[in-house]
Formats: C-alpha cells, structure tokens, sequence
C-alpha cells in the first residue's frame, strides 16, 4: 500500500486516474522518518 | 518563458489510459496481465515514438524479448529506433538493481541522468516505463523502495517526462 501513496497518478482497471491516496513527499518522507525512530 | 522543450512538452496532449495526462506525470500502474498491460502501454508508447520522442524502458531481463515483440507487433521498428538512440530497453541488473542491490540514491542519479540525456539528444520528452515486479521478491535493498518512490516526486516535477 505504501507505493502507491507515492504516486499522484494511478491506473487501475486500465484508466488513468488522480490518486486519493497519494501523499506529498514531504509529508511521506516526515511519516518514513517517524516510523525508523519508532524502531530504534 | 519556457525552454523550447519546456514548451513542446507542455503543449502537447499525451494520452495514457484512455485520459490526457496532466502536469502530474507519476503514474502506478497495476495490472492484472501481461496482456492488459501492453493494451494499456502501447498506445502510449507508440504515440511518443511516432512524435520522436525518447522512450526509456526498463523490463524484467526474462521478457526483453517478449517487450521488444510486443512494440514490433504495434509497428515500432526497434532495431531503428535502438540505433538511433530513441528506444533504450534495459532489463533490472542495469538499472534498479546494478550490482545486485537496490540503491536508492544510485537510481535517482540514474533517472536525472536518462532524462537530461534526452534533452541534450535533442528530444522533446522522454516517456519512461518501468516493470517493478522485482519489488515484489526478496532483492537486498528493496525496502528502500518507498523512499525512493516519494523522493522521485521532488525530481520528476523538474522535467515534465511522464514515468509509468
């Protein structure tokens, strides 16, 4: 689920679409960093 | 004002899907079959290759051959469009997984670099397709992949090429 959160376009079932669930790298990069110090 | 590329690229309708493709032009794509996919892809990839713009693929390395059939069978003539450096089909180990592994930061300098390649040959786009099923095995580095994908989205906005 997580790679297509990184793409603003999706095609699914052969259309072309505005992903709903893309995140703005910004945003995705802050979520990816949260989650490493989650770990550590 | 724009560069001449900056223009032709922003001008110029590019179909995929059934839609025109906006300004966003990171695209995932799923498909159920390889038959779907080349139902989907090739329209799009022979409308780029008829405007002689650049395609850059990168394909699993046990189905180059297969992709290079399925482009010949739309009427793309790949041994021309190969030498004159127009198509570049390169199967996983030369582009995501070049000495074994993914490396991120290694595949972004190789993306910038396709793309500013195409630019200075003197094309007005490059239209890059990517089979990811690689992802989907157990390769060393492959969790690296979503960060790689969203830091794609600080680098692709700077040169307007679609990448599927």
């Amino acid at each position: 689920m997580d790679i297509l959160r990184t793409h603003p376009m999706v095609i699914v079932g052969g259309i072309l679409q505005e992903n709903p669930f893309f995140v703005p790298p910004d945003e995705f990069l802050r979520e990816l960093r949260g989650r490493r110090d989650l770990r550590r | 004002m724009g560069t001449v590329r900056e223009d032709v690229a922003a001008n110029t309708d590019i179909w995929l899907a059934g839609s025109r493709l906006q300004s966003s032009r990171h695209v995932c794509a799923f498909f159920r079959t390889s038959d779907e996919r080349y139902r989907v892809l090739l329209p799009f990839i022979k409308e780029g290759i008829e405007r002689h713009e650049r395609a850059f693929h990168i394909v699993d390395p046990a189905l180059r051959q297969d992709h290079l059939h399925r482009l010949q069978a739309v009427g793309i003539d790949t041994a021309a469009a190969e030498t004159g450096h127009q198509l570049e089909v390169r199967v996983w180990e030369d582009a995501y997984l070049r000495g074994g592994h993914f490396d991120q930061d290694a595949m972004l300098a190789l993306i910038q670099e396709v793309l500013e390649t195409g630019t200075t040959q003197g094309f007005p786009l490059t239209r890059l397709v990517a089979q990811m099923e690689w992802a989907l095995e157990d390769r060393p580095g492959v969790n690296d992949l979503v960060e790689y994908e969203t830091r794609l989205n600080y680098l692709l906005p700077r040169y307007g090429d679609p990448v599927i």
